[in-house]
């Protein structure tokens, strides 16, 4: 029997909500700041509505506080699911007052596809934005890559914050608290973006001669999307705007260091020696050198790239950013169109499996498909041994850890859920007549937070069709589990006793 | 869920010199796999003449 | 209409006075560039469009920039033109003296200078890694660049300032509740 409910479930649901609203309001400053600075009235002026709307919102959601404040498992799971929901509304704002824009879905999926850190643009004449909103987009970015409610989760204390932090799709316990954890989170972000600021900034100045500010501009931008493995660029043509091996490199190590786990951060961290038994480092390695051998080799066949060099700086880059889940470009996306065959697949192929859990990433996760090839020979190897034979699994992840059912059963879930959120962008994409190829390209860009594109997402795209990428990228974003719990919370409101 | 205890960990390490292991880490990681790639290529080109 | 007749009097002069090499080269657009950029390799081609972004000088000599062929050339937003689409464009190196006395490059102020690139289209360059540009040898000024004005709305002003001040009384009282 459902129970519908209550009122303190509302406003506990409610309190939460307030209470993250307000610390995007507090995140907007940072926008408003850079443009009084740098002298853009309107964008200003939009920002300070932006924080207005968010605040005033937010404190009014807290007004009626809750008799306890503590979060249980599904009240933690409506509040990340919601949360994913309206932050990109607020963050839309500005966007929208911009005059970059179309239709009004437009900028919302402009921020989901920020906050998602997913990467895929229906802005237009993105090379004569603002820069104060051209780096908003970028933070938002930065504040879904380390999740929204790590964010509050860093500045307020309460009960039920692991609910929240499992609910933004984070499996690692890295500290006892969860609090102690997002702040771990924090410090490997700003080690890394003290790091790769001042080096793509380096590179933009000395090498690439562009005047101070724009360096600057050019490093905090290309960071913030590089390591939150985001794909949002200044420029429109992406990371080929640069036309440099070195600050291509540069952006390699930040994608790098974004795919990977914050547990493994922290292994490496502290010197664990055992990072190279984590089942998760050898699954990504394998998947990323198959992915990188179907590429080059389909570039190699289809005479694409004749030199040496250029076909791995190429190929390489590509993989990389599809694998990471970036979706940074060095090529039109007309040209990537165009690839085709075995270098086609094993782009689509790196994207759909994504990088590591509890990272910046998207995709299935090289977790899953590790367990999941355990699981498999493991049932090979029971079928060729003996019956009755007793077979033990394990695995290393931050430890020994047993192979049991119920994990097998969890993770062949979200496998499937994943597979079936690709075939149903697929699915829409072929309603509207796109090729197979495109069609799947692009559902998995969206569903697996990547990026890239063959050209289909663009601001005449049918309305429905921007409506599924969006439900892609928030579902792909949160996992599932959060999402299915919003649903089951607003049936036992409807229909519950 | 996986939980790092820090207090197993042993001997910690100063943050600095984390940082830069870590990075130096990632570096590393980029040049092996350009000097992979290379060589994937340089057989790839052969192969397809 | 004079504006017309005068650019294309302009054009027809330069093209008089320019070298040989440059009178031979094929007029491209950056989209056709961009669909098939393999039939033009190797060819000298013009290329019409605003440069924006950066004027990057390297160390060897040369400079690069981005050379866009879309509507917000000549329509720009901040001068009431309406969206029409994502930007179009190709990347360009430049001998550094040609670029570096040219009028900045478009960004959110300002309308990069029209110009027309002639040059040799490399496409998949194996010099250069496998890039794509136009190596231009030369840029003639079809327009010169220009600075927009823009300034925030009061409506919006006035709204998002009414609200944080409503925000921040809510945000006082729930601090006096919670203190007594």
């Amino acid at each position: 029997m459902l129970i519908r409910p209550n009122r303190e479930d509302l406003r506990l649901i409610g309190y939460n909500l307030g209470r993250i609203l307000v610390v995007v309001a507090v995140a907007g400053l940072l926008p408003l700041t850079w443009a009084l600075i740098a002298g853009e009235s309107a964008p200003a002026a939009s920002f300070l509505l932006m924080i207005g709307i968010s605040a005033a919102l937010g404190y009014l959601m807290m007004q009626r506080p809750p008799q306890t404040t503590r979060l249980d498992w599904s009240h933690g799971m409506v509040v990340v699911s919601l949360t994913w929901l309206i932050v990109p509304a607020i963050g839309a704002i500005p966007l929208e007052l911009s005059g970059h824009y179309g239709s009004f879905i437009d900028p919302y999926f402009d921020a989901m596809s920020g906050l998602t850190t997913s990467g895929l643009a229906l802005i237009q004449d993105l090379d004569h934005l603002a820069t104060s909103l051209n780096f908003w987009r970028h933070l938002l970015h930065f504040l879904g890559g380390q999740g929204i409610v790590i964010a509050v989760l860093s500045v307020f204390a309460g009960g039920g914050a692991m609910t929240l932090y499992y609910g933004e799709a984070r499996d690692d316990q890295i500290f006892p608290s969860v609090r102690s954890t997002a702040r771990f989170i924090w410090l490997v972000s700003a080690v890394h973006g003290a790091f790769g600021i001042v080096a793509l900034s380096a590179v933009g100045y000395f090498v690439l001669g562009f005047r101070p500010f724009r360096a600057i501009f050019h490093g905090v931008t290309i960071f913030m999307a590089a390591f939150d493995t985001g794909g949002f660029a200044p420029q429109s043509s992406s990371v080929g705007y640069y036309h440099s091996a070195a600050f291509e490199a540069v952006t390699a190590v930040l994608m790098i260091a974004g795919a990977l786990s914050f547990g493994l951060h922290f292994a490496l961290w502290r010197g664990r020696r055992q990072v190279v038994d984590n089942l998760e480092v050898r699954t990504i390695l394998t998947t990323f050198l198959g992915t990188l051998l179907l590429t080059l080799g389909g570039l190699a066949s289809a005479g694409l790239y004749q030199s040496l060099f250029g076909l791995t700086r190429q190929g390489l880059f590509q993989v990389l950013s599809a694998h990471s889940g970036t979706g940074f470009a060095t090529i039109p996306s007309t040209e990537l169109a165009s690839w085709g065959g075995l270098a086609f697949g094993g782009i689509a192929i790196a994207m759909a499996l994504g990088g590591m859990a509890s990272s910046t990433a998207g995709g299935v996760k090289s977790l899953r498909v590790g367990l999941t090839i355990k699981a498999l020979s493991s049932q090979v190897r029971q079928v060729l041994l003996p019956e009755g034979a007793v077979i033990s699994t394990r695995y290393w992840h931050h430890g020994w850890k047993q192979l049991n059912p119920g994990l097998i059963q969890a993770v062949m879930g979200v496998s499937l859920l994943y597979v079936a959120l690709y075939v149903l962008g697929t699915g829409v994409g072929l309603m509207y007549h796109l090729p197979l190829g495109s069609a799947l390209f692009e559902s998995v860009s969206a569903g697996a937070n990547v990026g890239l594109s063959v050209g289909v997402v663009d601001p005449t795209m049918p309305f429905f069709l921007k409506l599924t990428y969006i439900f892609a990228m928030w579902a792909g974003r949160l996992e599932f589990v959060a999402i299915f719990s919003l649903v089951g919370f607003v049936f036992s409101l409807v229909r519950g006793k | 869920m996986s939980y790092l205890n820090p207090a197993s960990t042993g001997r910690g390490r100063s943050t600095l010199w984390g940082v830069i292991t870590t990075l130096i880490l990632e570096g590393a990681v980029v040049v092996t796999l350009a000097v992979v790639g290379l060589g994937i290529s340089l057989l790839m080109l052969w192969l397809t003449g | 209409m004079m504006r017309r007749v005068a650019l294309t009097g302009i054009v027809i002069i330069l093209q008089v006075l320019m070298p040989g090499e440059a009178r031979a080269a094929t007029d491209v657009t950056v989209a056709a560039l961009l669909v098939d950029g393999a039939v033009y390799d190797g060819q000298t081609i013009s290329v019409v469009g605003e440069l924006i972004g950066d004027y990057g000088f390297r160390r060897d000599g040369s400079a690069w920039s981005q050379l866009n062929g879309d509507t917000y050339a000549t329509a720009p937003l901040l001068e009431g033109g309406r969206p029409n689409g994502a930007n179009v464009g190709i990347g360009v190196r430049v001998p550094a003296a040609i670029i570096e006395d040219l009028d900045p490059p478009g960004d959110y102020h300002r309308r990069g200078p029209l110009v027309r690139a002639t040059g040799t289209w490399r496409y998949h360059d194996e010099d250069r890694g496998g890039e794509t540009y136009l190596d231009a040898v030369n840029l003639e000024v079809l327009e010169q660049g220009r600075e927009f004005d823009e300034t925030a709305e009061p409506a919006v002003v006035a709204a998002g300032a009414s609200l944080l001040v409503l925000a921040l009384w809510f945000g006082y009282r729930i601090r006096k509740r919670s203190a007594g």
